[in-house]
């Protein structure tokens, strides 16, 4: 009876082991099969959305598939999260995601229809340096002010 | 004075900035970068806290001005640009990012695949010239595990901010 579990045991392991060889061969050895969906959270145009397709573009002479941009924009960076977190996971479906849909949205929005378990990370791209710019016409007092401001600031 | 800023961080450091001069510069909502461009150079909010690569040809043009960059060293877009640190404020967190993510069950061999090629492309030379640091754009390129720590840490320091700024949640 102990032999006889332990041949149960065995072959419930092969079986497993069968099981993930094929899945792996499957997936690693012939992908991409098909076009690579990308998600993003940001409408068409703008830096994310150029930088995307130049990523794409330089990705589709490694994969012989093209990457398909599929802008999401709009709800708080909700709708973005949302289709990535709905997505088939097999792949098919890459998200280039922003900060707030990955970060901040849980802390802002009582009910998101996401989780941070919802994403599976591979890699941060970039940093979008930000900068505070004004017009020299409108504002020449405030810009006065700022490098007044500047000057005793470095001195301190 | 009115300002459009991309996010909720840049707008925290309004409100700070507000609190220790005692201004009075006012959020007005905007949808982009574009809109927040129009923005500045109408004149209708004339102050701008967005990705710099938006402003980057009117800086070089004299139509706009570059006042400070949210970045640990000075942009090359910018070169006379002092850092937040430079002016004193060194923590203001408003530095935004995009990441590569899959949906949750994606096969772990080819979220590695994924990270490989990508990292091959982020990597080239040409590519982050022309794509990244010409655009105003900082690469980063690390590991899954690297930024499923980063993600977490980032999500605490929100909280913490979230918290301190008073916001409850919508």
């Amino acid at each position: 009876m102990k032999a006889n579990s332990g041949c149960v045991t065995a072959l419930i392991f092969l079986v497993a082991a069968g099981v993930s060889a094929i899945g792996s061969s499957a997936s690693a050895q012939t992908y991409p099969a098909r076009p690579i969906k990308a998600i993003t959270d940001v409408g068409p145009g703008g830096t994310y959305d150029i930088f995307v397709r130049a990523l794409g573009e330089a990705l589709q002479p490694r994969w012989g598939q093209p990457l398909v941009v599929e802008p999401r924009p709009g709800g708080n960076f909700i709708i973005g999260g949302r289709a990535c977190a709905e997505a088939t996971p097999d792949g098919y479906t890459l998200c280039v995601l922003s900060r707030q849909t990955l970060a901040a949205n849980e802390f802002l929005y009582k009910k998101i229809p996401y989780t941070p378990g919802s994403f599976i990370p591979i890699m941060n791209l970039l940093y979008n340096t930000q900068v505070i710019s004004p017009t020299r016409r409108s504002t020449s007092g405030l810009w006065t002010n700022w490098q007044r401001w500047q000057k005793r600031n470095r001195k301190r | 004075m009115t300002y459009s800023a991309a996010g909720i961080f840049q707008r925290g450091f309004f409100d700070r900035f507000n609190q220790r001069h005692g201004t009075d510069l006012v959020n007005v909502p905007f949808k982009g970068g574009g809109e927040s461009l129009t923005g500045v150079l109408s004149g209708f909010t004339p102050i701008a806290f967005i990705g710099g690569a938006n402003f980057a040809p009117y800086v070089r043009e004299g139509k706009m001005v570059a006042l400070a960059v949210d970045a640990d060293e000075r942009s090359p877009l910018f070169p006379d640009t002092p850092t937040f640190a430079e002016i004193g404020y060194p923590d203001t967190l408003s530095r935004s990012y995009l990441s590569l993510v899959a949906p949750a069950g994606t096969p772990q061999d080819i979220v590695a695949r994924v990270h490989r090629e990508v990292s091959a492309v982020m990597n080239d030379k040409d590519f982050r010239k022309r794509n990244l640091t010409d655009r105003g754009l900082a690469p980063i390129v690390d590991s899954p595990e690297q930024f499923s720590r980063f993600l977490e840490k980032d999500r605490m320091a929100i909280r913490a901010v979230v918290q301190e700024a008073g916001i409850d949640p919508r």
